[in-house]
């Protein structure tokens, strides 16, 4: 499960970086979160970051800011509640992905935020269809 | 509670670190790495355009017919203009043509769309920056049709914002009627001509051209350059301003390379 989205990041990376407006990468670390819940993530999240910045020719390190405090507030939450539902993975890629348009991007904000969480939605079913049970936790 | 100190520390730890890189990626020295690796990714980005534009390569006849159109549209628009401006009997002429040695040649190494290959590009990025005299606020030209402006530019890359991004704007003119008004991105390829007082003449089809806007170093957009042609008019007598739809008809998409205008007349 852990190849399948580090895979995803890698691919998610280069279309973001070149081609799409939309957050993938972010899409894609919020559902890294959820269903593997290693503290991995926040070093892929910084290495994820600092390329998109790169690609994308932002200040180096402003997008790894974004996304380490969006896993913090995912992994506070899922001590709490149950964060490997479909309905929190759409709740939660809608509001983060629109606060991170309306940061770095202001373009179709609305747009852009509902086919991040379609986008979400999808990849969320298709690992949970894939990969039955097999998350580890921090 | 141990897990969530943990967490706690290596979220400070990878923050610190972050805060670090985009402090110093601020600094000359930093703006020169990053300036090295931007150059680099250059090459997955070219790479990654060819992969994408592949599928869409092919020009059709219309194409090209539709290509030839706008050309000729843009030369109509420029004899409008000095139609209208000779009439008026003014004593200084506004020269749309640009000036050749004014345009830097620059290749588009990437475009940035919300989905590649079916919506339009709403950001291009260029394979030019300060170290080849461009500065932000640049215009961008292509046939003597006006495309965007610099956004964002850095050492060797700029990044450009489409007319029709959504929070795009510039004053424009209607080169037939001489109308005035302030052209905004509507995103998806459209835009909007907008403050238009209700009194001016606005006709379907009439072209929409650049009012002018350049400072005393002689940067900014020059008159003149056309941005596309009304599709629609929204008039109502209760409104202070009538609004119209402006379209521009030109493929961005398949556009290899752009020019940079470093200075106006």
């Amino acid at each position: 499960m852990q190849y399948f989205f580090i895979i995803l990041l890698f691919i998610g990376i280069l279309l973001e970086g070149t081609v799409t407006t939309l957050p993938l990468v972010l899409v894609i670390l919020i559902l890294y979160s959820i269903c593997i819940k290693k503290i991995e993530i926040f070093l892929i999240a910084f290495i994820s970051g600092m390329l998109l910045d790169i690609f994308l020719v932002r200040a180096i390190g402003l997008t790894s800011i974004f996304y380490i405090c969006v896993l913090l507030l995912i992994s506070l939450y899922e001590r709490k509640y149950e964060v490997k539902s479909p309905f929190f993975v759409l709740l939660i890629t809608g509001l983060v992905c629109a606060l991170y348009l309306f940061i770095f991007s202001r373009h179709t904000v609305v747009l852009q935020t509902i086919i991040s969480m379609l986008l979400s939605g999808g990849i969320f079913s298709l690992s949970r269809v894939l990969f039955k049970d097999k998350g580890a936790s921090i | 509670m141990h897990k969530q100190r943990h967490l706690i520390s290596v979220f400070f730890f990878f923050l610190l670190i972050s805060g670090v890189f985009s402090a110093v990626s601020l600094t000359p020295a930093g703006m020169r790495t990053r300036g090295l690796l931007e150059v680099m990714s250059s090459f997955v980005r070219t790479g990654m355009l060819a992969v994408v534009a592949a599928p869409m390569g092919k020009i059709s006849a219309l194409q090209q017919l539709r290509d030839e159109n706008v050309a000729l549209r843009s030369k109509i628009a420029s004899y409008q203009e000095q139609e209208r401006e000779i009439r008026a009997l003014r004593d200084q002429f506004a020269v749309t043509m640009i000036d050749p040695q004014a345009l830097l040649p620059v290749k588009i190494i990437g475009r940035r769309t919300i989905l590649p290959g079916v919506s339009l590009p709403d950001q291009l990025i260029l394979n030019k920056g300060t170290s080849d005299g461009v500065r932000k606020g640049s215009t961008i030209v292509y046939k003597n049709i006006f495309l965007g402006q610099i956004r964002t530019v850095t050492d060797h890359l700029s990044i450009v914002d489409l007319s029709y991004r959504k929070d795009f704007s510039i004053t424009a003119s209607v080169a037939d009627s001489g109308a005035l008004g302030v052209i905004t991105g509507g995103g998806m390829g459209e835009l909007l001509l907008d403050k238009v007082i209700l009194s001016d003449k606005l006709n379907v089809g009439s072209n929409v051209i650049t009012k002018g806007n350049i400072d005393e170093e002689g940067r900014g957009v020059p008159p003149g350059l056309l941005i596309g042609k009304i599709v629609s008019i929204d008039k109502k007598p209760s409104a202070l301003f009538q609004t119209a739809k402006v379209a521009l008809d030109f493929d961005i998409a398949k556009l290899d390379s752009v020019f940079i205008l470093m200075q106006s007349r």
